[in-house]
This record gives C-alpha cells, sequence and structure tokens, in this order.
C-alpha cells in the first residue's frame, strides 16, 4: 500500500480515533493532541503499514503505544477535566435526557478509572466493535487475557454503575 | 452447568470459537433465570457503554487535526526532496501503475479527479494511465507559469486547472461529509447569494480553514474546488473558490465562482460570487464573464498577490490566524 495517500484515509478515520483517544486519555484536547501526534507517526511509518490489514486497527495500536509511552504520565493532572467540551456538546441537542446526560458521564468517569489495561480492552471491544481477535492482535495480547480484562472491566462497570443507585 | 462471565460475554460479542459453545449456553440460558438477568445486563451495559461516547463520533472533526493531517510531508516524496516542490507530473501519473496493490477507493477517487482535471476541460476522453501521464507532463511544463501566480496576476489562462494541479502537486479528494456523519442538511443552500453573506456551512468553512489550494473538496454530489489563497489586509485572508452544485432533479449545475474572506470575528463571509446555471457532465471552468467579473472586483482590491504554497501552507498551519509572516 505504498502509493495511495495516506492521509486522506487517516482523514476519514478521525471521528473513531478521536474517540478512542478520548477513552484511552479522559480528556478531550488530551486526545486530539494524541490523535495529532499518531497519525503524524502513521505517516511517518507508512512503509511499515500492511496493506490488506485494518487500517484503523494499527491506528488504534499507534495510539494506544504512543498513549502509553508519552501521555500517560501526564494523565493524573489531568482527571478534572474530564467532561471539559462534553457537557456543551450535549447540551445542544434538546432531546437528551437529564438522566442519560449524567448516565452517559458516568459511564465515561468510571472508564477513566479502569485500569490503563482493562480501558484499553473495553474501548476497542465494546465501544469500536473489534472483535477479540482483532484486539488482541492490536493490544499484542494472548485472546484469553483480551477476555479476561474485557470481563473485569464489564464488571467494575457494573458495580460502579449500580453504586450509582440505580 | 455454569457460565461463566467471561464465556455468557463471549456469546453476547459474537466471538465463541465453536458452534458447540453456542449451543451449551443457549441451553443454559433456557434453564437458568439468572442466567438470563445476568445476560440482559450484560446487553443493557453494552448500550450505555456504547451511547456514553456516541457524542464524540458525532462531533465535528476540529480543523487544525484536518489541516495537521493533510499538512503532514508524504511519505514517499521525503526521500526524493521536499514536499513543497511540485511533483513531476508523469511522477504522479506513473505511480498508480507501479503500484501492484489492489486500489482503495480513495485512489480510485484520486485517479478519477486527476483524470477529470486533466482532460476535463477539452472535455476529450483520454483518461488512461499513459495518456493522462502525457497530459500530466504537459501540466508540469505548465508549473513555473503557475508559479507566475505568486506575483500577483490575475489573468486566467485557460489552462487554469491544469496549472492548479501541478502548482498543488497532487490533488485529492476529502470526503469532508465522512468527517461530518450528521451532515447539516439545514445549511442555507445559496450560502454565497450575495455580498456580505456570512459562510455558514461547516464543511465549506472547514475546506476554507484546512485545505491547500488546488485541492477539490468533494462534498455530497457537490464539488468545491480551492483555487488560491491571497491576504487582502494584515490578517485578514481570502481564498478563492470554485464550487459546483447539482440542482435536485434537473439537468443542470450551478457553478459559483467566489472570494471568500475572513471577518473580524475569524469566521468567514461573502467578498465576491458569481454564480452560472451549466448542463451537468462536463468539469466545467469558469465562463469568461465570471472571470471578468473577477478580474474587476481584484482590480478595485488594488494590487493583490497571492500566497505561494509554501506561504499558503504556514498560514493554513496557523489557522489563518494573525498576518502573513514577511520575508
Amino acid at each position: 500500500m505504498a502509493s495511495s495517500d495516506p492521509r486522506a484515509e487517516l482523514i476519514s478515520l478521525l471521528p473513531r480515533l478521536r474517540r478512542f483517544a478520548y477513552g484511552l486519555t479522559g480528556d478531550g484536547h488530551q486526545a486530539d493532541d494524541l490523535v495529532q501526534a499518531g497519525c503524524l507517526k502513521a505517516i511517518e511509518r507508512w512503509s511499515q503499514y500492511q496493506g490488506g490489514t485494518s487500517l484503523a486497527s494499527w491506528l488504534f495500536r499507534i495510539l494506544q503505544t504512543t498513549w502509553l509511552d508519552e501521555y500517560r504520565t501526564r494523565q493524573r493532572q489531568q482527571t478534572d477535566s474530564w467532561d471539559e467540551g462534553f457537557e456543551e456538546l450535549m447540551g445542544d441537542d434538546g432531546t437528551t435526557l437529564l438522566e442519560a446526560r449524567s448516565e452517559a458521564r458516568a459511564v465515561r468517569r468510571l472508564v477513566a478509572d479502569l485500569p490503563e489495561d482493562q480501558r484499553a480492552v473495553l474501548m476497542l471491544v465494546a465501544v469500536e466493535g473489534l472483535s477479540y481477535k482483532e484486539a488482541a492482535e492490536v493490544l499484542e495480547l494472548p485472546l484469553g487475557t483480551v477476555m479476561s480484562r474485557l470481563a473485569r472491566a464489564r464488571a467494575r462497570l457494573a458495580e460502579g454503575l449500580g453504586a450509582k443507585g440505580r | 452447568m455454569t457460565i461463566d462471565t467471561m464465556t455468557l460475554l463471549a456469546y453476547l460479542d459474537g466471538q465463541l470459537e465453536h458452534e458447540a459453545d453456542y449451543e451449551r449456553v443457549e441451553q443454559a440460558l433456557q434453564q437458568d433465570a439468572g442466567l438470563r438477568e445476568r445476560l440482559q445486563a450484560l446487553v443493557q451495559q453494552s448500550a450505555t457503554i456504547r451511547s456514553a461516547f456516541r457524542t464524540k463520533l458525532e462531533e465535528p472533526v476540529p480543523p487544525q487535526l484536518v489541516a495537521a493531517i493533510l499538512n503532514a510531508p508524504w511519505p514517499q516524496t521525503q526521500a526524493v526532496g521536499q514536499r513543497s516542490k511540485p511533483q513531476s507530473a508523469a511522477d504522479l501519473a506513473a505511480r498508480p501503475a507501479v503500484d501492484p496493490a489492489p486500489p482503495s477507493p480513495w485512489r480510485r477517487l484520486w485517479r478519477h479527479w486527476v483524470g477529470a482535471l486533466l482532460g476535463g476541460p477539452s472535455g476529450s476522453g483520454n483518461q488512461g494511465g499513459a495518456r493522462s501521464g502525457a497530459g500530466g507532463a504537459a501540466a508540469g511544463g505548465g508549473a513555473s507559469a503557475g508559479a507566475g501566480r505568486g506575483a500577483g496576476l490575475v489573468a486566467w489562462a485557460p489552462g487554469r486547472l491544469l496549472q492548479g494541479v501541478a502548482l498543488a502537486s497532487l490533488v485529492w479528494v476529502v470526503l469532508l461529509l465522512w468527517v461530518w456523519p450528521q451532515a447539516v442538511p439545514s445549511a442555507p443552500r445559496p450560502h454565497w447569494a450575495q455580498s456580505g453573506a456570512p459562510v455558514h456551512d461547516e464543511r465549506v468553512l472547514t475546506a476554507l480553514q484546512a485545505v491547500a489550494s488546488a485541492q477539490v473538496v468533494r462534498i455530497g454530489a457537490d464539488t468545491l474546488e480551492v483555487l488560491g489563497s491571497f491576504e487582502r489586509a494584515p490578517g485578514q485572508h481570502c481564498r478563492e473558490v470554485q464550487e459546483l452544485r447539482q440542482s435536485v432533479g434537473a439537468q443542470t449545475q450551478k457553478q459559483t465562482l467566489a472570494v471568500l474572506c475572513q471577518t473580524p470575528d475569524s469566521g468567514w463571509e461573502v467578498a465576491f460570487a458569481a454564480s452560472e446555471t451549466v448542463p451537468v457532465g462536463a468539469f466545467e471552468t469558469a465562463s469568461g464573464a465570471q472571470q471578468a467579473a473577477l478580474q474587476a472586483f481584484y482590480e478595485g482590491l488594488g494590487a493583490v498577490q497571492f500566497l505561494s504554497a509554501d506561504e499558503e501552507n504556514a498560514r493554513l498551519t496557523a489557522g489563518w490566524q494573525g498576518p502573513a509572516p514577511r520575508p
């Protein structure tokens, strides 16, 4: 795939990459920084991309490793800004119920509080819709590890949502 | 028989390995009300997780992010030379032929547009690989003439589109519609009806904000090409665009040549617009009347100095903020 223009393909993936990065970072600004850094890396290393494989998966992998390598240390300082920007966006939607909004917020907060390894698996499978096998390839983990992390993440979410009084 | 959460989850996600595993879970579900409840809770939770992140997917992508990617160096040319240098058109045309990989939809679109632009104005059908190579070489020869646009000339050569191709070194199509899954159908259709009208269409705004000149942006069935940029006053930039809009159910399309300028509140407004109705089909360049009107508009402004590709890149990266750096 050396010759198609990677930039056009990357742009078409941006909404998903931003969503994944938002799940990883829990912060809109950091998410966009991460997406930009990841996309530029992908363009630089375009020759390493195996044509015929999923470009989205490759990008998820780059975002995840970039996040682990460079950004994670900053995360702790950012936990307060989790909902920044999101409220406004939801506010535009007249049909959004306050209840749904606060539930969505609670879910995002719970996801943010998950251990790093569980969060990536959850985002890839439950949000991005990757198969377990694809997620295992992205994260370079055995299939069984993906499954157990996913189950643990979802148990924690269930606990957290239940505790929020439902 | 007990089914653990991992298995139940894999059942729900359709990730069990064998048909027998599904049967085993289904049997258990029939017998065990508690298990059904657990499954139901997981289904519910899946929906909750997805919807918690849905807004992020639907949110418009920030133009700066698109711009950063558009302006990233093209990996294949890094070894050859810097990217702002016009690539040889033969190189452009040759590339698809050398690559054994199956063509991606993007590349097909790309080829389509290069073909349309190179072969377009004359309307001839020579869009095959070799022929567009020849056309490309001609366009490459026009590059130096094209660079002359930077020297403030406003003259409209008939081969203007060809120059555009050579100048920008590649033309490719951004499906901005994809970037806005919730495209704004409510956007006012004739958005540059008169001078001074603010530009509201998000997709046009992003094209203005993030797309380099000589790139064609597809907006649904319509196209928008940014033709050039200049600084009208310190800190106030303008971009010349040509738009083709299909009229619904008609055999005609509306072709508009316009100059859109920045407003003090960092928006864009119409400074000049001339529209004509043209038949659907061939890729049309602006008519003589439109070009004359534009020329008169430019003369009214005084000396219009088009930005070079490098200057424009710098402005794009800066989000069109602040005055252009002076050499």
